[in-house]
C-alpha cells in the first residue's frame, strides 16, 4: 500500500506566508522515513494535510490512488502529536482514551508498557511519558495504515524514548503500517529510519 | 584550580498540598533531596525528563512558588544562605532567570523598553543596544513589538532582558524547545558565552545532547531528585558514569545502542525513602529501596548509590 | 482538624443553602396568612409579637415579608433555569451550527446587551400583560446574554482543541464528541452561570414589581412590599422598608455566596488552597 502527497501547497489564510509549495513524498506501507527539517518548515501543517486535518490548496493525498475522504469516517492515517497533554482531554479518565477509536488490543497496552492502575488516573496525574503512550497505543487502531509522528518523543527522556521505538518499530514492521518519523534529532532517525527525506526551503 | 562556588542547593525538597477525595488533603513531594553547585565561569545543565519537576528547581531558588507549595532544605550564594531578604536584594540584579516561555514577553511593551526594564538613562539605552547588538538584533528590533519576532529573535531578547543587569548567576529554564537544531545550538552557545565571561549558569533542560555539548557540569536528574552530579566530559564513556541511571541513559542514546530499559519513573506518591531508581536498576538490592542513601564523593563530582564496586 | 479552605467554602454553601430552602418552603406554607388583614393591629412598630411590625392594613410583616422572599426565589429559580437554558442553547447552536448560525446569534446578543436592561425588560414585561408570566418572559428574555456568551466561546475553544481534533480522525461522530468531550467542559460553566443569576433576576423581578410593571399588587411579592412601603415612610414608619429590603439584600448576597462556592469547588486553579 502506498500513501501518496502529490504537489502539496499549503498557506494559513491567504495573504499570510507560503507554508508548502507544491511539496511532494510518497511512503510504502513496508518503509519507515524520516523527515528531517528546521522548524518553521511546515513539517507539522504537512503531517496535518496527510492526516486529513487539514486541506491543502493545491495537491492531493491519495491512499492506494484513491482520495483520503472515501474511506469514511475513521482515517486510516493517523497522527501522533508533539504534545500527549494537549492530546488528550484534561477531564476524562485515562480508559476513555482507548475508548475513542478501534478497539486497542491488550498486546498494544502491554507493549507500550501501559500498567493497570493508569487506565483510572487523569491526564495530570500522569508524566509526559506516560501520557504519549495512551496516545500512541489510542492511534494504533486496526484500521491503521500509516503513522506519522511528529516529534513525538522530543520532550522524554533517552530511556523513555529508546522504550517508545522499539515497541513502535516492532509493532509498525509486523502489521506493514507505514511509518513517517518527523525528528530533528539525526542519531535517532539515522537509528530507526529506512530512508530519510530533507525538506527543502522552496524560496 | 577549584572556581568559587556560587550556588549551591543542598537537599532541597519541594512539596505541594492538595486534595485527594473530599476535604483531605495530602503533601505531593514533588523534588526531594536535590543537590548541586554551579560554580563561577562554568554551566551546570540539569537534566531530567519533562514534567518531573525540574523547573519547580528555578523557581524555588527564585522564591516564586505557587501558594501551596512548602520548601525545605538549604540554597547557599556566594556561601550565604539564601533567605528572603537575600533573596530581595539579589533577584533580578545578580540572579536572572531566561524563562522557558517566550510568552513571558509583555506583548504590548516594546523590545527596547523591556530589555531597559524601564530605565531610560542613556548609559541603559546604550547597554540595551550593545546587548541586543551582541546577539544579531539589530537597532529596529528595539522598536518592535514582540509578536513580530520569530521564536528564535524572542529567545534573544529574552537572555538579554536578562543580562541587563550583569547577573552573577543566570538561570535558564528549557531555553530550547520549539527551535531546531541549529538555532538550539547557537541558543546554547550563547549561554557558554556568557559563563565563560565569569558569570554561573544553570541550565535546565530535559535534552541531553545538547547539554552535553555545552556544559561543564552535569547533574542527573530522575525521579524528583539529582541522582548524580559529574562533569560533563564523564559521558563521554560509559565506564566514568557511577550511578546506573545515568549508565542506562548512556545506552540509551541512539548512537550507543539504542537500549532501553524496562519500566518507567515511579509517581510522586509510590516513591519509597530509598534510592527512587532502584525498582528498575540492575544491581538493585533489597535496601537500596529502604534506607536513605548517602552521598558519596567521587573524582569530579558525587554519587547518591549504595554499590560497593564505586571507587 | 485544621479547617482547610475547601471545608470553609462548603460549609458558607450548606449555609446558604439550607437558609434559601427553609424561606422558600416556609413563605409557601404561609401564603394565606401574608394576606391577613386586622385593623384592630395596623401600624404597629416592631415587638416581640410582630418582630417586623405591621403595616397600615394590620398585616404582620414578618409573614408577608417570609411570603414574598419565597415567591422572589421561586420566580428566581423559574427565571433562572429559562434563561439559563435559552443560553445554553443558543450559545452552543451559535458555536456548532456554521457561521450564519453564529453571527445570528451574536447579533442577537449584541442586541439584548445593547438595549438598557431594565427598559427591555418593562417593555417585555408589559407586552406580556404584566403580572407573573409578564415577568417570567421579561426576566427570560433579558438575561441570558452573557451565559450564552461564554458558552459560546467555551464551545469555540473546545472545537480547536487538539484532542477533539483527533476524535473526530478517529472516527468519533459529532453528537458523540459533543457528548463525551464536551459536556464535562460546559456542565460546571452552566451550573455556575445558573446560579449566579438568581441573584440578578430576584433583584429585577422586585424592581419592576416596585415600578409598578410587574406582579399585581395583591400578591405579598417584594416589589409590592417596598412600594406599598414608601407611601408611609416619610410618616415615619421605617420598619416598613428597612425589614422586608435588608432580608431582600441577604437572600441576594446568599445567592451570590453560593454560587461563588460552587464555582471555587469546581475551578482548578484555585482548588488546593
Amino acid at each position: 500500500m502506498k500513501l501518496e502527497a502529490k504537489e502539496i501547497s499549503f498557506r494559513y489564510q491567504t495573504g499570510s506566508r507560503q507554508i508548502l509549495n507544491k511539496f511532494s513524498l510518497e511512503i510504502d506501507s513496508r518503509e519507515q522515513v524520516g523527515l528531517i527539517a528546521p522548524s518553521g518548515f511546515g513539517k507539522t501543517t504537512f503531517c496535518k494535510i496527510l492526516a486529513g486535518y487539514e486541506r491543502p490548496d493545491g495537491g492531493s493525498i491519495l491512499l492506494d490512488g484513491r482520495p483520503l475522504e472515501e474511506f469514511g469516517s475513521y482515517c486510516p492515517v493517523q497522527m501522533i502529536w508533539q504534545h500527549p497533554e494537549l492530546s488528550v482531554n484534561p477531564k476524562r479518565r485515562m480508559k476513555t482514551v482507548l475508548e475513542e477509536g478501534d478497539r486497542i488490543t491488550r498486546d498494544i497496552i502491554r507493549g507500550l508498557g501501559i500498567e493497570e492502575d493508569w487506565l483510572n488516573r487523569f491526564p495530570a496525574e500522569l508524566s509526559g511519558g506516560e501520557l504519549q503512550r495512551f496516545c500512541i497505543a489510542r492511534a494504533l487502531g486496526e484500521r491503521t495504515r500509516f503513522l506519522l509522528a511528529d516529534e513525538i518523543t522530543t520532550m522524554l527522556d533517552l530511556i523513555t524514548q529508546s522504550q517508545i521505538w522499539q515497541f513502535l518499530l516492532e509493532e509498525t514492521r509486523r502489521r506493514e503500517i507505514g511509518l513517517l518519523v518527523v525528528s530533528h534529532s539525526r542519531p535517532l532517525i539515522n537509528r530507526i529510519c529506512t530512508r530519510k527525506v530533507e525538506m527543502e526551503p522552496w524560496t | 584550580m577549584e572556581k568559587e562556588e556560587l550556588l549551591k542547593v543542598d537537599g532541597l525538597s519541594i512539596s505541594f498540598r492538595q486534595y485527594t477525595r473530599g476535604l483531605r488533603q495530602r503533601e505531593l513531594p514533588v523534588i526531594n533531596d536535590l543537590s548541586l553547585t554551579v560554580r563561577a565561569g562554568e554551566m551546570t545543565a540539569v537534566v531530567g525528563a519533562s514534567g518531573s519537576g525540574k523547573s519547580l528547581l528555578a523557581h524555588g531558588i527564585l522564591g516564586i512558588l505557587p501558594y501551596n507549595a512548602s520548601v525545605s532544605g538549604r540554597i547557599y550564594y556566594e556561601g550565604r544562605e539564601l533567605d528572603a531578604p537575600l533573596r530581595r536584594h539579589i533577584v533580578g540584579t545578580e540572579v536572572a532567570l531566561v524563562p522557558q516561555s517566550v510568552s513571558c514577553l509583555d506583548p504590548l511593551m516594546q523590545v527596547g523598553e523591556q530589555v531597559r526594564n524601564g530605565k531610560k538613562s542613556p548609559s541603559a539605552r546604550e547597554r540595551c543596544r550593545s546587548l541586543l547588538n551582541r546577539y544579531g538584533l539589530g537597532k529596529e528590533v528595539e522598536s518592535q513589538y514582540p509578536f513580530e519576532l520569530s521564536g528564535g529573535m524572542a529567545r534573544r531578547v529574552l537572555i538579554s532582558t536578562a543580562l541587563m543587569e550583569t547577573p552573577k548567576l543566570v538561570i535558564a529554564d528549557e531555553p530550547t524547545p520549539g527551535l531546531h537544531l541549529a538555532a538550539a545550538k547557537r541558543v546554547l552557545g550563547h549561554f557558554r558565552e556568557i559563563a565563560d565571561q565569569g558569570a554561573g549558569v544553570l541550565l535546565i533542560t530535559h535534552d541531553l545532547e545538547l547539554a552535553l555539548e555545552v556544559a561543564d557540569r552535569i547533574a542527573v536528574f530522575y525521579a524528583g531528585t539529582t541522582v548524580e552530579e559529574m562533569p560533563a566530559e564523564h559521558f563521554q564513556k560509559e565506564g566514568l558514569l557511577l550511578h546506573p541511571y545515568s549508565q542506562a541513559l548512556y545506552r540509551a542514546m541512539p548512537e550507543h545502542g539504542f537500549q532501553a530499559l524496562p519500566g518507567v519513573q515511579p509517581y510522586v506518591t509510590e516513591r519509597g525513602p530509598g534510592c527512587v531508581f532502584a525498582a528498575r536498576c540492575p544491581h538493585g538490592k533489597e535496601e537500596c529501596g529502604k534506607t536513605e542513601i548517602p552521598v558519596k564523593e567521587t573524582a569530579g563530582g558525587w554519587v547518591k548509590c549504595l554499590r560497593k564496586e564505586l571507587p | 482538624m485544621k479547617i482547610n479552605r475547601r471545608t470553609k467554602t462548603i460549609g458558607w454553601l450548606l449555609l446558604s443553602a439550607v437558609f434559601l430552602v427553609t424561606v422558600t418552603l416556609w413563605g409557601c406554607f404561609w401564603r394565606e396568612e401574608a394576606l391577613i388583614t386586622d385593623f384592630s393591629r395596623k401600624n404597629l412598630p416592631p415587638c416581640r409579637e410582630y418582630p417586623f411590625g405591621t403595616d397600615f392594613m394590620g398585616r404582620d410583616m414578618f409573614v408577608r415579608t417570609i411570603a414574598g422572599l419565597s415567591l422572589s426565589i421561586r420566580l428566581g429559580i423559574l427565571t433562572a433555569a429559562a434563561s439559563a437554558v435559552f443560553a445554553g442553547i443558543l450559545g452552543i447552536c451559535g458555536a456548532v451550527l456554521g457561521k450564519a448560525a453564529d453571527s445570528f446569534v451574536t447579533f442577537l446578543i449584541d442586541l439584548v446587551m445593547g438595549i438598557p436592561h431594565i427598559l427591555l425588560l418593562i417593555l417585555i414585561s408589559y407586552a406580556c400583560g404584566k403580572g407573573f408570566f409578564g415577568v417570567v418572559v421579561g426576566i427570560t428574555l433579558t438575561h441570558w446574554t452573557s451565559l450564552a456568551r461564554l458558552l459560546r466561546g467555551e464551545v469555540l475553544q473546545l472545537k480547536n482543541s487538539q484532542y477533539i481534533q483527533i476524535a473526530s480522525r478517529l472516527g468519533m461522530g459529532k453528537l458523540q464528541i459533543a457528548a463525551k468531550h464536551m459536556v464535562c467542559h460546559l456542565l460546571p460553566q452552566f451550573f455556575t452561570g445558573l446560579i449566579l443569576l438568581f441573584p440578578h433576576a430576584i433583584l429585577h423581578e422586585a424592581s419592576i414589581t416596585f415600578l409598578g410593571f410587574g406582579l399585581s399588587p395583591e400578591d405579598a411579592a417584594m416589589g409590592v412590599i417596598l412600594s406599598e412601603s414608601m407611601k408611609y415612610l416619610a410618616t415615619g414608619k421605617w420598619w416598613l422598608a428597612l425589614f422586608p429590603g435588608g432580608l431582600l439584600t441577604i437572600t441576594v448576597l446568599l445567592f451570590h455566596v453560593l454560587g461563588d462556592s460552587v464555582c471555587k469547588l469546581l475551578d482548578p486553579g484555585s482548588a488546593h488552597e
